[in-house]
């Protein structure tokens, strides 16, 4: 693109205008990498757990949880990989404030639920919290099946409070691949055929 | 054509129109990404920038990132005014122009 003397018409600032705007728009798209990471990690770890805990009598079932420092350490690198990035969103730094938000919440109810007032009582409070996560999501990328995602959630959430523990880890499988898995698999196929 | 007179001159030209665009839409970007986006040369590029920073259009910062030289641009308060009048000014006259003109 050059500067040039001659003015421009009314059209071609219109269409520069729309051009760039969509341009710049390309690169907030979300390719449901984290969705899709965060989602099968939990459901494999939720329904390991359920499976470890009803079938065998393994003395520490919650060991599959290790599996989060998986998620951990490929958020760190996708999140490093973002800020080399050349360009700075909004909605990224909305997004990247709003899951440590979720994250920290999460870790100061498995700590005071393990230490205090088990952890029966901590699965539907992180499920709200999931649900919060996923709700303002969706709401930012103005994607439907995160809305959805997210109410199906909190009714989990809510029928989480008058169910056994190993039914809770049931509930937390079904309510990833409703918030999760499936809005992820969605962004993604948007992604990959934009 | 004579309603684009009262235009900010600033912005109705093609290059700093397609800048302040890109921005307008984003946090802040880097001096080669809006080059790569808008296709403009690098030297062409810097005067334009310049010309929107001194005006209070852009936030300019130049920093480094692996001992390159690194410039950051960023659209400011009087920058979003001046595009949101400019929008309305085109689109006013997009609307009020005959449909056999």
């Amino acid at each position: 693109m050059k500067t040039r003397k001659s003015p421009m018409t009314e059209t071609e600032s219109w269409e520069i205008i729309q051009n760039m705007i969509a341009n710049a728009k390309q690169d907030v798209k979300d390719d449901g990498y984290f969705l899709l990471l965060w989602g099968w990690l939990v459901l494999v770890a939720s329904i390991g757990h359920y499976l470890l805990l009803t079938l065998t009598d393994f003395a520490h079932p919650y060991a599959v949880w290790s599996l989060m420092l998986v998620g951990i350490v490929a958020t760190i690198w996708k999140v490093g990989k973002y800020r080399k990035q050349r360009v700075k969103t909004y909605v990224c730094t909305i997004m990247q404030s709003l899951w440590l938000a979720v994250f920290v919440g999460i870790i100061i109810t498995l700590i005071g639920a393990g230490f205090e007032i088990g952890f029966r009582a901590a699965y539907p409070i992180i499920l709200i919290l999931y649900g919060i996560g996923i709700f303002i999501s969706g709401s930012l990328f103005r994607f439907t099946p995160l809305i959805i995602g997210a109410v199906g959630t909190w009714s989990l959430a809510l029928v989480a409070f008058f169910v056994p523990f190993q039914t809770q880890l049931l509930l937390l499988a079904l309510a990833t691949m409703i918030s999760y898995i499936i809005p992820g698999f969605l962004l993604k196929s948007q992604y990959t055929h934009e | 054509m004579s309603n684009f007179e009262s235009l900010d001159p600033l912005l109705h030209s093609q290059l700093r129109l397609a800048i302040v665009s890109l921005l307008i839409g984003v946090q802040q970007a880097e001096f080669n990404y809006i080059k790569e986006k808008t296709g403009a040369t690098a030297g062409n590029l810097s005067v334009q920038i310049n010309k929107l920073k001194d005006a209070g259009y852009l936030d300019v910062q130049k920093t480094f990132k692996d001992n390159y030289p690194l410039t950051i641009c960023k659209i400011t308060r009087q920058g979003v005014n001046a595009f949101e009048t400019y929008v309305s000014a085109i689109k006013s006259y997009i609307d009020t122009k005959p449909k056999n003109a």
